[in-house]
């Protein structure tokens, strides 16, 4: 087939040794070095580096990283700064299931189980899971990239803002599915998380909108204070209640290794996350962060015993980690084929190809199919780079735990502190940490779970936005979201989800009266 | 890696030197330690790519590096904002641009700054031609027949920017002032997910600077009716400039400049903008940016008087044209 | 977790405390939050204004927290946690020095005094082991964030550097 015959062409481009004067000026010592694949491998472990560190992301990594690239060739350099874009989701979800820190919107769901997991002694097999999950999600998604890349793309172009909102709101019902306790509040954790994302000038107009005249808050709140906040400072504070059990590791550790039980139960939530994550991947204005909630709620909805989940079932991380993976790796799909980058890192990418005057476009795979076809081999390179790196580095994460956590936690404290600092430099953003951390604290305090209120935060804007511009095109008429085929099926899934969601609660609020 | 640890390390060995020098630097030294650039836009956009190709060669000039760092928000007001209170010792400059320096005080009552009165201008670094772009199947063929069914259809179509106080939004205020319409304007977080609804077809048509929307036009996704520019543009030699298309008054370009806080010294200012001019007419400079499209200016335009001077007229033009358009942002 | 609780909340009206607390405070939010976007623009014909949304989220999370709070008075639920303060103050209390002193003192100064602060947070707490740790910890930050990563974050205080 010629894709395959294409990506081998891109595998070689990866693997071409090319003559390096290891020893400029002095001597000159020129050996061969196949150096794709030492920048993809730079590339991964810087970005498995600054993704264990909360808060510091691929955004101000690659930004940082830019000046050194340009002495590179364009191919070498983009194959570096692709493979920290993955490695970064790599490393992401490592500090979420060891500390419960999630930097960024696709590890809030690694937390929920993942860290459960590593309580209970479990961190080798949940992050050896979620490495081999990802690793197997990335060799898909590399494939689905190569073979359906450019199909898919004129799907995303279907996606109108009618659909998008549509979409939008049955992710906030994903959003419910992620809570273990009431629905009722799980609904008004997700409203919160709505409301919380207005703040900030008014898309439109510029008013300010929540931000009592603190100027720091015009453009917004960033997520990851939200989720550093009110995920890993909350927990900070809850672990630190009890002294007894304030160790993450209070029982024994029991293996690094999953064990043939927990393949068994990963293999079907793996395939399922991968086709997820792919699909939402492809989707402009950053679908690709639905996809691990997306995963979760079907893993736990078709379950059979749901309330496991968030008590440390093996499902909840395997299949969003592979979610998580395999959009990552689709997100590059628009902007490779189309020239549009869906979110924030691939927009820096795209700055990136042009600074080495290479502008992304519809043009990009027939006028430079090296570099195409060069960059998708990387990335399959790069993500069986990573499993390599990771797993053995496996043990030393859960030495890692052992460590007391009275001297722990203060380091968790200090690296969260500078991570939020260095997202915008803004001293102001470490405070608004703090506060989320009280909030979260206080709602953990009353039984209220912050991951719909992430979820929702995270979509809030998006879907404001999509709304107010679907009304805008249509001229303020709501059929736009049931005329359209797509949006109308997205809301049709909505309504089914929340029917289910509620049922059980209905069913059970009428036995507690029937007992009564 | 290794550029990084060098500057780290000046960083240090600067700092130290300081202190056991205990006396100002005074210009002939400057710079002794790296010198911060900020960018009030998100990296990769079109202002941070000029920023970073003029930061590379200006450092090789100095000696010293030149560090973009990014301070996004409001418009670009928010890090131009910052680097204006930064200290004027000539260690914190900025890139500021058309609409930092120029639109801004017309849009934003509460500006904290004058960009006429609190900034030391250190030069011109280069500019980026406005476009008309529309999606591909809208029926006008160029500019003329375009303007016609604009007028014509002013409640039916879309116009797509890039969020409130971006260059695609205040160009296509500009343009609709021109064309006397009050066309329906979409918002968009960025020009990507406005591209991608004009690629789709959902929006009708937008300004942007011909970096962002170059390979669109060359890959036939869209169409782009003129270039607001007085010549034609090699990156893009097909499109007509919008004097030989038929609205020869949409003259506009996002040009980015190089400021410093107000009351840094004379000798260090000009130190910056000796290393300004030598970015501008360096070959492999030059060369990264007009292959983007972008015009660079040359040492003449680069100088201080000749950045003062564009402030001024460039706020001359906009501040009336954004308030009769009532474009507030509050 | 409240659903791991077999405790049974108070008797008397409020069957459900940790809910009624909750949805008071989410209610407090949500009606604060209204009242400070009484300034913002409305619809505008079909176009909408900045306060349309934020205000619709405020009535569903005011309507979802009055649900709430109504509902406590007829679900049993957990009872109240108590809250041991130590933790949570010093914690907020290194977090926010960390803010206000990071641009001032740089990392070298904030860094250590940021762990030791937050290491107060438990009782069993031994200065030696502390400022040990909390030097090396730093050190090693120093080392990571501005070095190693290039970050702009300031080392050393304003008045030497």
């Amino acid at each position: 087939m010629d894709v395959f015959a294409n990506l081998w062409g891109g595998l070689m481009v990866v693997l071409k040794f090319v003559p390096v004067d290891i020893a400029p000026g002095a001597a000159s010592f020129i050996i061969p070095l196949p150096v794709n694949v030492l920048l993809c491998l730079m590339g991964a472990l810087i970005g498995t580096l600054i993704g264990v560190l909360p808060g510091v992301g691929p955004i101000a990594t690659i930004a940082m990283l830019l000046p050194i690239t340009y002495k590179l060739d364009p191919t070498g350099a983009l194959i570096m700064l692709a493979g920290i874009y993955y490695g970064a989701q790599y490393g992401g979800s490592t500090t979420a299931i060891l500390v419960n820190i999630p930097g960024e919107a696709t590890s809030v769901v690694t937390t929920l189980d993942g860290h459960q997991m590593a309580k209970q002694g479990r961190a080798g097999a949940a992050l050896a899971i979620a490495a081999l999950g990802s690793f197997f999600a990335g060799s898909v998604a590399t494939v689905i990239i190569a073979v359906l890349g450019v199909p898919l793309t004129k799907l995303a172009l279907k996606f109108g803002p009618a659909d998008y909102f549509s979409l939008m709101v049955m992710g906030l019902i994903f959003a419910v599915a992620l809570a273990r306790g009431s629905v009722l509040k799980a609904l008004s954790m997700v409203a919160l998380g709505l409301l919380l994302s207005t703040i900030g000038s008014d898309l439109e107009s510029g008013e300010q909108r929540l931000t009592f005249g603190m100027l720091e808050l015009a453009d917004g709140i960033e997520f990851a204070t939200l989720a550093m906040g009110a995920i890993g400072f909350a927990e900070i504070m809850r672990n630190l209640e009890n002294p007894e059990t304030r160790d993450v590791v209070t029982g024994k550790v029991t293996g690094l290794w999953p064990t043939k039980d927990d393949f068994r139960q990963s293999a079907w939530p793996v395939l399922r996350g991968t086709a997820i994550g792919s699909i939402l991947g492809i989707l402009p204005g950053n679908g690709a962060v639905l996809g691990p909630f997306a995963s979760y709620t079907i893993e736990k909805k078709i379950a059979k015993d749901p309330s496991r989940f968030g008590r440390g079932a093996i499902q909840g991380v395997a299949g969003p980690e592979a979610a998580n993976n395999a959009g990552a790796q689709t997100s590059f799909i628009p902007m490779l084929t189309l020239g549009i980058p869906p979110n924030a890192v691939m927009a820096i990418m795209v700055g990136a190809m042009t600074i080495h005057g290479i502008v992304p476009g519809p043009q990009i795979m027939t006028k430079q199919p090296d570099l195409f076809w060069g960059m998708i081999a990387s990335m399959w390179v790069g993500n069986l780079m990573l499993l390599i790196i990771n797993l053995p580095l496996i043990g030393l994460w859960v030495k890692l735990l052992k460590v007391p956590y009275r001297l722990l936690f203060p380091a968790i404290l200090l690296f969260c502190c500078i991570g939020v600092y260095s997202i915008n430099n803004q001293p102001f953003d470490v405070l608004v940490t703090g506060a989320f951390g009280l909030l979260g604290y206080f709602l953990l305090k009353n039984g209220f779970e912050p991951a719909p209120m992430l979820i929702a935060f995270v979509l809030g804007r998006l879907m404001e936005e999509k709304l107010r511009q679907a009304m805008l095109i249509s001229r303020g008429s709501m059929w736009v979201f049931v005329e359209r085929p797509l949006s109308l099926g997205f809301m049709i899934i909505a309504v089914v989800l929340l029917v289910f969601a509620l049922l059980p609660a209905i069913r059970s609020k009428r036995d507690q009266v029937f007992t009564e | 890696m290794k550029a990084q640890n060098r500057r780290s390390w000046l960083a240090g060995a600067a700092a130290l030197a300081a202190l056991a020098a205990a006396a100002p630097a005074s210009a002939q030294e400057f710079p002794t330690k790296p010198i911060t650039m900020i960018v009030p836009f998100a990296a990769g956009g079109p202002t941070d790519i000029i920023a970073r190709v003029m930061a590379e060669s200006m450092s090789r000039t100095l000696g010293q590096q030149v560090i973009v760092e990014n301070v996004a928000g409001a418009g670009g007001t928010t890090g131009i904002t910052r680097a204006a209170k930064a200290a004027p010792d000539g260690y914190t400059i900025m890139m500021g641009h058309m609409g930092t320096h120029g639109a801004a005080p017309g849009m934003y009552p509460q500006l904290a700054y004058n960009p006429q009165t609190d900034f030391e201008p250190i030069g011109l670094a280069a500019g980026t031609a406005i476009l008309v772009v529309a999606k591909k199947d809208l029926p006008p063929k160029d500019l003329k027949e375009f303007v016609a069914h604009a007028k014509a259809n002013e409640a039916k179509i879309n116009q797509a920017h890039a969020g409130l106080g971006s260059v695609s939004h205040i160009t296509c205020v500009m343009l609709q002032a021109e064309m006397g319409t009050k066309i329906n304007a979409i918002p968009y977080r960025g020009t990507g997910p406005a591209m991608n609804d004009l690629v789709a077809g959902t929006v009708d048509f937008m300004c942007d600077q011909i970096v962002s929307v170059a390979q669109q036009v060359r890959g036939g996704t869209i169409k782009a009716y003129a270039i607001a520019s007085p010549q034609r543009n090699p990156a893009l030699p097909d499109v007509p400039t919008t004097a030989e298309a038929g609205l020869p008054s949409f003259q506009v370009s996002a040009w980015n400049a190089v400021f410093a806080p107000k009351g840094t010294p004379a000798p260090i200012v000009a130190r910056l903008s000796q290393a300004l001019t030598a970015a501008v007419t360096d070959p492999a400079a030059r060369k990264r940016l007009t292959d983007l499209g972008a015009d660079v200016p040359d040492a003449a335009g680069a100088s201080p008087a000749a950045l003062a001077a564009l402030v001024k007229r460039e706020n001359e033009r906009w501040i009336p044209l954004l308030k009769n358009a009532g474009v507030v942002a509050n | 977790m409240a659903d791991d609780s077999e405790a049974v909340g108070a008797s008397g009206l409020i069957k459900s405390p940790q809910d009624f607390v909750g949805g008071i405070a989410l209610l407090a939010i949500a009606v604060v939050a209204y009242f400070s976007m009484s300034s913002l623009g409305t619809m505008r014909g079909f176009s909408f204004g900045a306060g349309t949304v934020p205000r619709l989220f405020c009535l569903l999370l005011g309507g979802l927290s009055v649900l709430i709070i109504v509902s406590s008075f007829t679900n049993k639920g957990p009872k109240l946690e108590n809250i041991p303060w130590r933790g949570p103050v010093f914690i907020l209390a290194s977090v926010v020095f960390f803010g206000f002193a990071i641009r001032t003192l740089g990392l070298a100064i904030t860094g250590v005094i940021t762990v030791l602060l937050s290491g107060v947070a438990v009782e069993d707490f031994k200065i030696g082991e502390g400022l040990i740790f909390a030097v090396v910890i730093t050190a090693f930050c120093a080392f990571l964030f501005p070095f190693a990563l290039g970050q702009p974050i300031p080392l050393w205080p304003t008045f030497i550097r």
